[in-house]
């Protein structure tokens, strides 16, 4: 993965940051020199081991309580005095057709995917403006662009935010503040095992049937989703791609961006 | 890309200002940059910084693919194709003011142009199966005032950047469109570029949308 010098010592929360896209982000900004706090759900085994691997800070707690999605922001900042970088990629996933799912799991997909990470995003730029600038760095998902079958909850979540990132970009160019949105295609991560099950099937199961449909014949890897986030995070990938989407699908999900 | 191969980047319209800002950055990341334009050798402004240099009408595929072939034979594989349209000189004219000579013409600088640069290195990119190609596609949405022949010749390349590069992917070819806002960042240009070559092999058939210099 290549390096930027100019992102060494940048002070970056990762939410999500514990396994998946978010974990290959963590790698990369600790590869990259960056002060890392990750943020999870909860400090079990495995993520401790992410923490003695990469020596990344842990402000753990659930994104749907928008007090704790506030706090994790304030400890980043408390620890490290500032913060630079905010990578939104925590993200909670349910599938089941929309008039039998139970309400509240539904929501629990907005709350976590949207509104704790407008908690977040939302206690994280008042610091970025003082600090002169900063960059946001939003995970959407094709299911939010194309629409997906049992996927209307975590769908909605994703596209508002992929509305919320072209529209912060717009409204906070004027503090240096770059927002860049990524939307991965099939990704080869434990979040499948979602998918896997909403159709009976096995991991690799639903791995060859994506990869099947997919122009590249292949799934993604997470650290073509970290690499993006880390060119994003630059200066100049920043100012340019601020307020823009990138799709990482390998061929599929081709949409024509146009912007606000 | 492995960092191992000897890597060769073409580059049409280079003396425009996208070819140069490009051709100094994959010089500067250490790559070979091939250049073609229509302007003849001793016009060219770069022709002493990059490795060689071609006066080509690009419209001309017979004529293209016959100097690619030649190029890849005496210079070695091209990995990469960057294809950057000059267009300056388009945008005097109206919808109304616009004759259909000058349509067509716009439809060749624009759309005949990439898709014979594509033709003429993708079947050696198959082969080897590996490639990647960037068409700059203005995006012309911030100019006011009439730009429509121009844009609208533009967006032909969007439906063949996706189409193309969905049938070669499978080839670990990538086909994508630097989308950019009118007037050009010509340094995100050229960094995304440089991103879209050296790390940005998942990505292809898309539309990279890029914010302009403001």
């Amino acid at each position: 993965m290549k390096c930027y010098d100019e992102l060494k010592d940048k002070v970056v929360l990762i939410t999500g940051g514990t396994q998946g896209i978010g974990e290959a982000v963590t790698n990369c900004f600790t590869e990259q020199q960056s002060q890392v706090v990750i943020n999870g759900r909860k400090l079990d085994e495995k993520v401790q081991k992410v923490i003695d691997r990469t020596g990344a800070y842990p402000a753990m707690g659930d994104l749907s309580n928008k007090d704790r999605a506030t706090e994790i922001v304030r400890e980043t900042i408390d620890k490290f005095g500032k913060i630079d970088i905010l990578v939104a990629n925590g993200a909670a996933m349910s599938m089941n057709p929309f008039l039998e799912q139970n309400e509240d799991e539904w929501w629990q997909q907005i709350n976590v995917n949207l509104t704790g990470h407008i908690a977040s995003i939302k206690a994280a730029l008042p610091n970025m403006i003082s600090n002169g600038g900063g960059t946001i760095i939003i995970i959407s998902s094709f299911f939010g662009t194309l629409g997906w079958k049992n996927a209307t909850g975590y769908g909605s979540s994703k596209s508002g935010l992929l509305t919320l990132g072209q529209y912060l970009s717009r409204e906070y160019k004027k503090y240096n503040i770059n927002v860049g949105i990524i939307i991965p295609g099939v990704i080869r991560t434990p979040q499948l095992n979602v998918d896997a099950n909403d159709l009976g099937i096995s991991y690799d199961e639903v791995c060859d049937m994506y990869a099947s449909e997919i122009a590249m014949a292949r799934l993604g890897d997470p650290e073509e989703i970290a690499s993006l986030v880390a060119f994003m995070s630059t200066k100049v990938g920043g100012r340019g791609l601020s307020g823009r989407h990138v799709q990482v699908s390998g061929g599929e999900y081709r949409t024509t961006p146009y912007y606000v | 890309m492995n960092n191992s191969e000897i890597k060769t980047i073409l580059i049409t319209g280079i003396n425009g200002e996208v070819g140069v800002s490009v051709s100094k950055k994959f010089k500067d990341l250490g790559w070979k940059v091939i250049g073609i334009d229509l302007t003849p050798k001793a016009e060219i402004k770069i022709v002493e910084e990059i490795d060689a240099y071609y006066s080509c009408d690009v419209t001309n595929r017979a004529n293209l693919v016959e100097l690619v072939k030649n190029i890849e034979v005496e210079k070695g594989a091209i990995t990469a194709l960057f294809m950057a349209v000059q267009f300056d000189n388009q945008l005097n004219k109206g919808f109304l003011d616009t004759s259909m000579e000058e349509w067509q013409m716009m439809l060749n600088s624009w759309l005949k142009a990439s898709a014979n640069a594509c033709a003429a290195v993708g079947t050696s990119m198959k082969g080897r199966r590996n490639g990647r190609i960037m068409i700059l596609t203005p995006d012309f949405s911030k100019l006011s005032g009439d730009c429509i022949m121009t844009a609208t010749a533009a967006g032909t390349l969007h439906g063949f950047i996706k189409s193309f590069g969905t049938e070669v992917a499978i080839d670990n070819v990538t086909v994508n469109g630097i989308f950019a806002n009118v007037p050009f960042d010509l340094e995100a240009i050229a960094e995304t570029a440089a991103y879209l070559v050296e790390e940005g092999g998942y990505i292809t058939a898309q539309l990279i949308s890029l914010r302009g210099k403001e």
